[in-house]
């Protein structure tokens, strides 16, 4: 029986390697395209879809790029400030508030994206038909920019994220020993929340700013098509090339890397605890 | 187990999902899946007032398309496809991410561990709807000259790459999980009594991971649903995108009336029929509520029951605590006889 099994194993693991071997000449092919096309990056040029006209990409790019970079991080530091709001007053109001603000975060984080942008748009027309108020511009065309409504949408998911996870992280660090020592040295409830419980859980959150960063950008490639957005990831799918990918993926990293490092260096200064990315 | 299915909020998802699904089902075996057309609408003198599409009435409660069919069936018919394929997906994408997952935790070589588990975090900075795009283009979309794989091929397809892409993150939040548990004392010396790795993975690991599992399982049926929905907007259906190239031609359209599908080919007349687009939107938006409210349910269930609720006081509580003074007399001490 178990000569049987490793000849099994054996053919599997063979077949496997074949695979592998027949794979390895087109997969060395394209990592040589997309490595010379790192070597020409001034010169790179996108493919139109619809006219097929050729330009070259990069004065072109940095456009694209800062928009999305403005929208996503104001989208941040929005949900983060009003997350930090709603939780101070989630912890200093009783019992009702917090069952309000647990399930609205509940309900809130389990909409789709896709929901959330539509039924702001449909929101802003209808509210437009009913009063005759246009409050935002919500498609963005050619040159003229949306920035106020697709950062409202995007903050939207993360802030509700944000308020789920501090509630539980901050619940958590309350019932640690030092809470109670600062309470019996007579430290007021406002200074142990604010300095102690409040610092600890933003470290502890440094954790979650991966998962934060991958819910924001996948958001962020929706909303940019519903708005009909010219950012980064137009260049991702819509003008086609393994070349093209690599750069704009990792151009759109490197800012995410270096804010992520940031936050954990800070982590690790305010309290000497190891965060790891 | 028994106190995760008394759980208020899994048997609400759970009876959502299940009734939608018996529904559909339903819908297929004694209706033979049949769409009611209604094309036009007559006032009571037999003059027509208006075609179709109609707006969400009482007899269509989500409207009907162009050709007047009835979108409420027509939800119905896709929602078994939809479920399906996401539960495939995710069970497959499931079960590879748990085998890679313990893998890469019981993995002892630090460099080579690093590495595997680099390269999987750059799946958090791409997002998994465009990979998915990139990867489904070139075999879903419909060429000039037809599709080069048959539907069961496609479909195949599809599942498999929707689970491989889900495999990298997934499989490194449940190597984080097993990880934790190695760290425990017990796992120490059941090495030193001379376990073998399975043998600790079957008795030790295995037990203590399987609650987690059932937590994380969820949360990767709701990744596949929008991700499915993400593919229905860039006009990725299901199954396949059949496109016409003659000069008069419908919008690319998908196999089956699938909620993606729908999703997709209506969102561009949200403006103008709104109700179109609302229905599979609310769909999806329904059965992620449904899901996410399993996972809670199960999460809530299967926490360890609190001895003492002991929840944060307000300030003023606090307050009238501490207003008590205590103070100390002699008469606290007692004396204690010297030996």
């Amino acid at each position: 029986m178990k000569k049987a099994g490793s000849s099994v194993l054996q053919i599997v693991m063979i077949v496997t390697g074949i695979f592998a071997i027949s794979l390895l000449p087109s997969i060395i092919n394209e990592v040589w395209q997309i490595l010379s096309g790192f070597f020409s990056i001034a010169n790179l040029v996108y493919v139109n879809p619809i006219s097929g006209v050729e330009r070259e990409l990069f004065p072109f790019f940095w456009n694209a790029y800062e928009y999305s970079l403005i929208v996503f991080f104001s989208a941040l530091f929005l949900s983060l400030l009003i997350a930090i709001v709603v939780l101070f007053f989630y912890f200093l109001i009783g019992k009702p508030f917090q069952l309000v603000i647990d399930s609205i975060s509940f309900v809130f984080s389990s909409l789709p994206d896709i929901f959330i942008i539509v039924g702001s748009q449909l929101l802003v027309v209808w509210m437009f038909k009913k009063t005759g108020v246009f409050l935002f511009d919500f498609v963005a065309l050619g040159e003229d920019r949306a920035y106020l409504l697709p950062i409202l949408c995007l903050s939207l998911l993360p802030t509700m994220y944000f308020i789920k996870t501090l509630i539980v992280l901050m619940n958590e660090e309350f019932d640690k020993q030092y809470v109670e020592l600062a309470r019996s040295k007579g430290l007021s409830y406002f200074r142990i929340l604010i300095i102690h419980v409040f610092r600890n859980t933003i470290v502890s959150l440094a954790y979650h700013g991966k998962n934060v960063m991958a819910l924001m950008l996948s958001n962020l490639l929706i909303l940019e098509y519903l708005f009909n957005m010219l950012g980064v990831t137009t260049f991702l799918f819509s003008y086609n090339t393994p070349t093209l990918f690599a750069v704009t993926s990792i151009l759109l990293f490197i800012p995410l890397y270096l804010f992520l490092k940031m936050i954990q260096r800070t982590a690790n200064s305010i309290t000497g605890n190891e965060v790891d990315l | 187990m028994s106190r995760v299915i008394r759980q208020p909020l899994f048997i609400l998802g759970f009876l959502t999902i299940f009734l939608i699904t018996l529904a559909s089902i339903i819908h297929a075996t004694h209706f033979d899946s049949a769409i009611p057309q209604t094309e036009w609408l007559k006032d009571s003198e037999g003059n027509m007032i208006a075609g179709a599409p109609l707006e969400p009435a009482k007899d269509y409660p989500f409207g009907t398309d162009k050709y007047g069919n009835h979108m409420l069936e027509k939800l119905l018919q896709g929602a078994k496809y939809t479920f399906g394929a996401t539960f495939l997906t995710s069970l497959l994408g499931f079960s590879l991410a748990f085998l890679s997952g313990t893998l890469l935790a019981f993995w002892k070589k630090p460099g080579s561990k690093a590495m595997v588990k680099g390269m999987s975090s750059s799946f958090y900075f791409v997002p998994l709807s465009i990979i998915a795009y990139n990867i489904l283009h070139p075999v879903l979309w419909e060429p000039p000259e037809g599709f080069a794989y048959s539907l069961t091929g496609r479909v195949i397809y599809e599942i498999i790459m929707l689970a491989v892409i889900l495999t990298p993150t997934t499989a490194l939040l449940i190597a984080d999980e097993t990880r934790e548990i190695l760290k425990k004392e017990f796992i120490e010396s059941a090495i030193t009594l001379g376990a073998s790795p399975f043998h600790i993975f079957k008795n030790h690991v295995l037990p203590h991971l399987q609650p987690r599992l059932f937590i994380i399982f969820p949360r990767i049926v709701v990744q596949v649903l929008l991700i499915i929905a993400h593919l229905g907007i860039f006009q990725i259906y299901f199954g396949g995108t059949s496109v016409c190239y003659d000069i008069f031609c419908d919008p690319p359209m998908p196999i089956a009336n699938e909620w993606s599908g729908l999703l997709g080919m209506y969102i561009k007349q949200i403006n103008y029929q709104w109700w179109l687009a609302i229905g599979p939107l609310a769909c999806f938006t329904i059965s992620i509520l449904a899901v996410n409210s399993m996972a809670a349910g199960i999460e809530k269930g299967l926490a360890p029951p609190k001895l003492s609720s002991k929840k944060i006081r307000s300030p003023r509580k606090k307050r009238s605590k501490s207003i008590q003074g205590y103070t100390v007399t002699p008469k606290d001490f007692k004396r204690v006889p010297n030996e």
